[in-house]
């Protein structure tokens, strides 16, 4: 059973990234006059999850994979609205962040030995990747967007009776803004 | 002693830190680099005194893979390169200014064979120095800054054992090329 995780906090920071060469400049200006539907964002991810993952085997290393899920509605929402950017005419609109680059970062930031007799303990963060992306999505336009950032996989381990109870992570993400949902002019049409 | 650099992971991440020049002049384009990853390491402590001074330190050069991600960036923002005739490698010449963070992130205690099992334990990463060399570049100005990797000095107390330090470097500098 995967462990929960509930965050204690949560930080970010998005600014516009500088463009590919050759980027698409042909978006509706209803949209944004300067900025394009391939504008690169610059997305940072920071904060603390609290979570308790008890080992129970004398000597032995036990294994789990957390996923890390942050919030990127509010810093893309954030993103829109301060650099003056239109929503399309979408219902039931949610915020993606279709990815080009990411380097994410975790660390056990909080650990209990609850017996101090047991001193054969230990704990481990081996590898993190990004969680896996949903390749079937598609934006407001039908355009597949196949890496729309979903959160993170870390792999933690546990000896004897350690108890992870904190992993910190940093996640550093470069990727457009991508619109989810069916636009409203299709809505109520019947095939 | 410096341990060679092995990891189970490794990730990178690199954008222009400044408007790509429109006259094709790319010699003083600044980039940002972001490197991050789980370093393997194998450090015992070998004491079982209960003074926290009697610990063991180790250099840890992390030497992450940097060829990658600035060939990719010249090839995506279409940098010119030197090209293969001169058989140039792209190396990053740091900007005054490196923040690298590196986090023990593995760690238990080996102490079944002591006969005190109350003698503790303790980890650290106790400094973080950015390595530069110098070198001179195809075009034969001498460069002072090329990032080659962080050493962190990892200490391990009395039976602790530390088997991974993960990192996080942000970069800021310029990309250059050398000789292969």
């Amino acid at each position: 059973m995967a462990t929960p995780v509930t965050f204690t906090g949560q930080n970010w920071l998005i600014t516009p990234a500088v463009n590919l060469p050759g980027a698409a400049t042909t978006v509706s200006s209803a949209v944004h006059p300067t900025m394009s539907a391939d504008q690169l964002w610059l997305l940072v991810l920071t904060g603390v999850v609290s979570l308790s993952f008890a080992g129970n085997n004398q000597q032995q290393w036990i294994g789990e994979t957390v996923t890390i899920s942050p919030d990127v509605q509010n810093p893309l929402n954030f993103a829109l609205t301060s650099h003056g950017i239109n929503r399309p005419p979408v219902a039931g609109i949610t915020l993606g962040f279709n990815l080009e680059m990411w380097a994410p970062y975790a660390a056990i930031s909080g650990v209990d030995a609850p017996r101090a007799d047991i001193v054969d303990s230990g704990f481990a963060l081996n590898v993190w990747r990004p969680t896996h992306f949903d390749p079937n999505l598609v934006d407001s336009n039908g355009k597949p967007v196949p890496q729309v950032f979903q959160g993170i996989n870390v792999d933690i381990a546990v000896r004897n009776t350690s108890v992870i109870t904190a992993i910190s992570y940093n996640i550093v993400l470069v990727g457009r803004i991508v619109f989810l949902g069916k636009p409203t002019a299709t809505l109520g049409k019947k095939s | 002693m410096s341990a060679p650099s092995q990891f189970t992971g490794q990730n990178w991440l690199i954008v222009p830190a400044s408007p790509l020049s429109a006259s094709g002049d790319h010699s003083n384009q600044k980039w940002l680099l972001t490197l991050t990853g789980v370093h393997i390491i194998n450090l015992h402590g070998n004491s079982t005194r209960q003074d926290s001074s009697d610990s063991i330190t180790e250099r840890v050069e992390i030497l992450p893979d940097i060829q990658s991600p600035l060939t990719f960036a010249l090839n995506t923002y279409g940098i010119p390169h030197p090209g293969s005739s001169q058989r140039a490698v792209p190396f990053f010449n740091l900007d005054p200014g490196c923040a690298p963070l590196a986090i023990v992130n593995s760690a238990f205690s080996v102490v079944e064979a002591v006969p005190n099992p109350r003698i503790g334990a303790g980890i650290s990463v106790d400094s973080l120095e950015t390595v530069t060399e110098t070198a001179t570049d195809v075009f034969g100005n001498t460069v002072t800054s090329l990032f080659s990797g962080v050493a962190a000095a990892v200490r391990a107390r009395n039976f602790t054992q530390i088997n991974r330090v993960s990192y996080f470097f942000t970069l800021l500098g310029q990309i250059v090329f050398l000789k292969e």
